[in-house]
């Protein structure tokens, strides 16, 4: 049996890549040093914030709520607020959902949810059928991915944030660095790192990723560890997309050499800053909805036109 | 020996194994340890915990389905 590295006790986690191990107890107290570390190195907060708490329902979303939940009892200056993202996928979100409210409510947190549907003019499924119908090469993730990020920083800035936190944490951002390469996309790679987006500019809200820095395994280790591990429950399309592929790809060779993960990071955040001084693009506002983007017609905007919808 | 294992949320099931370690069984069942978290009774263990014989292990899975 392996011994919790700090007191002996027996160990819940193993942490091989620094050749560590941890009970409950000092997991918990590890898991919040770092990502307060994250958060300070980043300057991810201010003193005075609203803080909107980008949820789906799954362990990532909720966990990054707990945390910035917990964590804004100790900061009077902060208030925190959910949003989640209805994208209208049958048999998957509404099971989310239901895990989403039920922590929300316990945890005292208010919550807005918007729908692809209302918002977009179609639901996900919908949008599928008619990106198939239409030809269009494109994955559900690619629809999904587009459409939740436009009305994530839309809800967000109508609900007053001045910062707008995901659950993103290592292992997302290592997939998103290895597949911008893998399609040679020079300039979405730029925009990778623990602070996104179009900073700076009016109607974009900040967005950060508190758990930049932890494996989703421990993210896994958190939430098992303050009882709200959801329900396991599969998007239907997730298996579709290049990224459920090269997630275990990475995860065979983290297993392999550990800390793998940890040094595409490093090369992800020496990367992307050489690439935005020379590609990063000039922010502007999208000429059809008004919202921020990178070109004239922002990308959800072109998606609705190929799709026929909005 | 004998021991029963599950993936959380599916059905239990008995394997005949010469693994010792739960991170035997893993490595025996294919399943990743970067992708899957042990846990016996309720409570997680590390791949280093010692299988007698009659163990359950749920195997938590780290990937989520979104």
């Amino acid at each position: 049996m392996v011994s919790c590295s700090v007191c002996g006790k027996p160990a819940i986690y193993s942490a091989k890549y620094e050749g560590k191990a941890y009970c409950g107890e000092h997991f918990l107290e590890w898991f919040d040093r770092r990502v307060r570390k994250t958060i300070r190195k980043y300057r991810m907060f201010g003193s005075k914030e609203h803080i909107v708490v980008a949820v789906s329902g799954g362990k990532d979303s909720l966990a990054a709520l707990h945390y910035v939940k917990k964590l804004s009892k100790r900061v009077p200056g902060w208030t925190v607020e959910a949003l989640l993202i209805d994208e209208g996928i049958r048999g998957y979100r509404d099971v989310t959902v239901k895990d989403f409210k039920r922590c929300a409510e316990e945890w005292g947190v208010p919550y807005r949810i918007v729908s692809f549907k209302e918002e977009i003019g179609a639901t996900l499924d919908d949008i599928v059928k008619k990106g198939a119908e239409a030809g269009l090469p494109y994955q559900p993730c690619t629809y999904c991915g587009v459409f939740r990020r436009y009305l994530l920083n839309k809800a967000a800035r109508e609900m007053g944030a001045t910062v707008l936190v995901t659950g993103h944490n290592l292992d997302d951002e290592v997939q998103t660095f290895m597949m911008n390469i893998m399609r040679h996309d020079v300039e979405r790679l730029a925009r990778l790192g623990p602070v996104t987006g179009i900073s700076g500019q009016e109607g974009f809200v900040r967005r950060v990723k508190i758990f930049y820095e932890v494996p989703e395994k421990e993210v896994v280790v958190y939430s098992v560890l303050n009882g709200f591990f959801p329900e396991f429950v599969e998007c239907p399309y997730a298996r579709l997309g290049f990224r459920w592929d090269l997630r275990h790809y990475i995860n065979l060779l983290e297993e392999k050499y550990p800390g793998t993960k940890y040094m595409i990071l490093k090369s992800l955040l020496d990367i992307a800053e050489a690439v935005r001084k020379g590609k990063g693009g000039t922010p502007k506002r999208c000429t059809v909805c008004g919202e921020p983007s990178t070109k004239d017609v922002c990308r959800a905007c072109e998606l609705k036109a190929l799709l026929g919808i909005g | 020996m004998k021991v029963r294992w599950r993936v959380l949320g599916g059905e239990w099931q008995e394997t005949d194994t010469e693994a010792k370690t739960v991170g035997e069984l893993m490595a025996s069942l294919g399943l990743s340890a970067e992708e899957y978290l042990p846990s016996i009774g309720g409570k997680l263990v590390t791949e280093d915990e010692e299988l007698k014989e009659g163990t359950e292990v749920t195997f938590i899975p780290v990937v989520s389905g979104g």
